[in-house]
C-alpha cells in the first residue's frame, strides 16, 4: 500500500513565510483542526496573550491529534482522513522517539514488546503516565497552578501542577503521572515530574522504566501555538536521557474537552482473535 | 439527501485520501489483512461506543436463512467526535434497511474486520479509513 505525502510543499512553504523555520527544524507541527484556517504557522503569528503577572498564558484547548481526522462531508456523506500533514524527517505521522536502553535491559523490552498485548498496562485501560500521555490538551492557568486535562482513550485524566514556587510533595504514594511542579524560565514553563508509578511504561512497545524515573517537560506558548517538550532521565536502565520527539499544537478554536468514553478492557483472549488498538495519543 | 453513488466517488477522489494508519502499537497490519478488503451486507444489530475502539455488529443472513454476527472495528470515539460522527446518527441512517461495509478482514477471526466505509441503506456512506482505491479493488 503506497501512501503519498500530497501536501509536504504547501505546507513548509507556508510555514517558512512565516517566519517559524526554527521551530519547525525541531519538532513536529500538529494538523491544524478544522475551522481554525491558517495552520498552526499562522497561529503562530499571532501575539501571545499573557496573564496578569506577565506570562505567558497558557490556557487553552490545544490540538494534539496528528493523525487527523479531517473531515470531508458532502451532503450525507462523509469521509474522514487521517492524514495530517507529513512533515519532513518526522514521516508522515509522529513517532516519540525511542529511549536507548542499556544492552543489559534490551532482552527485557523484547520480551515486554513481545507479549504486550498481555502486559501493556495501557492496552488494559490503565492511566498511560508521562510522558506516554503525550502534550496536554485542555490547560486551564491560574497563578497559583496550571490544570492539564486529558481525553485518553483510556478516560480522562488532569495533572495540578503548582506554578507559585511550591516544592514537590513528600510522603505520598506514587502514581501514575505523578507529582509535577513548575517554574518559570523566562517565557518557558518547565514541569518537573517525579513519583511516578513504576507500572507505566514510557511509550509502548515494553518501555518499562524504574520509580526514580524523572520526567521534564518544557511547555512554550507562541502566539496561538503550544509547544510540547519531553526528556527522561532513568539513568539505572537508560544510557542517556531521552529526548521525546517535540510536538507543537494549534489552539483550538470553538472547542472543549468532553468526558472520554467508557474504556472496556476486553480481556486479552478476545483481543488475540481481532481487535486492534492503536495508540492514537 | 439522497448522494448517487457517481458523486460519492467523485468526493473520495476530490479529498484526494492520502489516509495513514494511525500510530499503532498494536498495528492495523498486525491484526488485519490491510492488502485485502471484505465487503459484507447486513444490519446494524448494536453499536459499542467505547473506548479505545468502536465496535459495530453486523448480522449478515445466508441463503438459507442463518444470521451471522460480524464484529467490525472503527476509530476512537474521539475521532468520531472531532468529524462530528455519532453513534445515534450511525444507528438512526441504518434503521431502513441492510448497510454495506467494506472492511480489512482479521487474520485470525473469521468474523471481523476493521472498518474502511460503511453505506447505508440510502446510498450515502461513511468512509472511515483507508484509501478510494481499496473499496473497489
Amino acid at each position: 500500500m503506497t501512501r503519498h505525502p500530497s501536501r509536504l510543499g504547501v505546507f513548509f512553504a507556508g510555514v517558512l513565510s512565516l517566519g517559524v523555520a526554527a521551530w519547525l527544524a525541531v519538532a513536529v507541527i500538529d494538523a491544524a483542526p478544522q475551522g481554525t484556517g491558517g495552520g498552526a504557522a499562522a497561529a503562530a503569528a499571532k501575539p501571545t496573550p499573557r496573564t496578569a503577572d506577565g506570562h505567558p498564558d497558557l490556557s487553552g484547548m490545544w490540538y494534539r491529534r496528528l493523525a487527523g481526522p479531517v473531515t470531508k462531508r458532502v451532503g450525507k456523506s462523509i469521509v474522514i482522513v487521517n492524514d495530517a500533514p507529513p512533515v519532513e524527517g518526522a514521516g508522515n505521522r509522529y513517532n516519540p522517539g525511542t529511549p536507548k536502553y542499556k544492552p543489559q535491559f534490551l532482552a527485557r523490552i523484547k520480551d515486554l514488546k513481545d507479549d504486550q498485548i498481555n502486559v501493556d498496562p495501557a492496552f488494559h485501560c490503565g492511566p498511560p503516565g508521562v510522558p506516554r500521555i503525550g502534550p496536554p490538551q485542555r490547560i486551564v492557568q491560574t497563578p497559583r497552578e496550571l490544570v492539564i486535562m486529558y481525553d485518553d482513550l483510556n478516560g480522562n485524566f488532569f495533572r495540578l501542577i503548582p506554578i507559585d514556587g511550591r516544592k514537590h510533595r513528600t510522603g505520598i504514594e506514587p502514581s501514575a503521572h505523578g507529582d509535577s511542579v513548575g517554574r518559570w524560565e523566562g517565557d518557558t514553563l518547565v514541569i518537573e515530574v517525579r513519583n511516578l508509578l513504576e507500572d507505566t511504561w514510557l511509550g509502548d512497545n515494553g518501555l518499562f522504566h524504574t520509580a526514580d524515573v524523572k520526567v521534564t517537560e518544557r511547555l512554550t506558548r507562541q502566539g496561538d501555538t503550544l509547544k510540547w517538550e519531553a526528556i527522561v532521565e532513568d539513568p539505572e536502565v537508560l544510557q542517556e536521557p531521552w529526548k521525546v520527539t517535540p510536538r507543537i499544537m494549534p489552539l483550538m478554536a470553538n472547542a472543549e474537552i468532553e468526558e472520554a468514553a467508557f474504556c472496556e478492557d476486553r480481556g486479552t483472549a478476545d483481543r488475540a482473535t481481532g481487535d486492534y488498538h492503536g495508540n492514537v495519543r | 439527501m439522497h448522494v448517487q453513488p457517481r458523486i460519492a466517488v467523485l468526493v473520495v477522489l476530490a479529498v484526494g485520501m492520502t489516509a495513514v494508519p494511525l500510530v499503532a502499537h498494536h498495528s492495523v497490519p498486525g491484526t488485519f489483512n490491510v492488502e485485502k478488503t471484505v465487503t459484507i451486507k447486513g444490519t446494524i444489530s448494536k453499536i459499542d461506543w467505547i473506548n479505545p475502539h468502536i465496535y459495530i455488529y453486523v448480522d449478515v443472513k445466508d441463503r438459507a436463512g442463518a444470521v451471522t454476527t460480524w464484529k467490525i472495528e472503527t476509530l476512537p470515539t474521539n475521532h468520531m467526535r472531532r468529524a462530528g460522527v455519532t453513534k445515534d446518527e450511525i444507528w438512526q441512517e441504518s434503521r431502513t434497511g441492510e448497510v454495506t461495509v467494506h472492511m480489512y478482514p482479521a487474520h485470525l477471526n473469521k468474523t471481523a474486520g476493521f472498518l474502511l466505509r460503511l453505506t447505508f441503506p440510502e446510498g450515502h456512506f461513511m468512509h472511515l479509513y483507508g484509501e478510494e482505491s481499496e473499496i473497489t479493488r
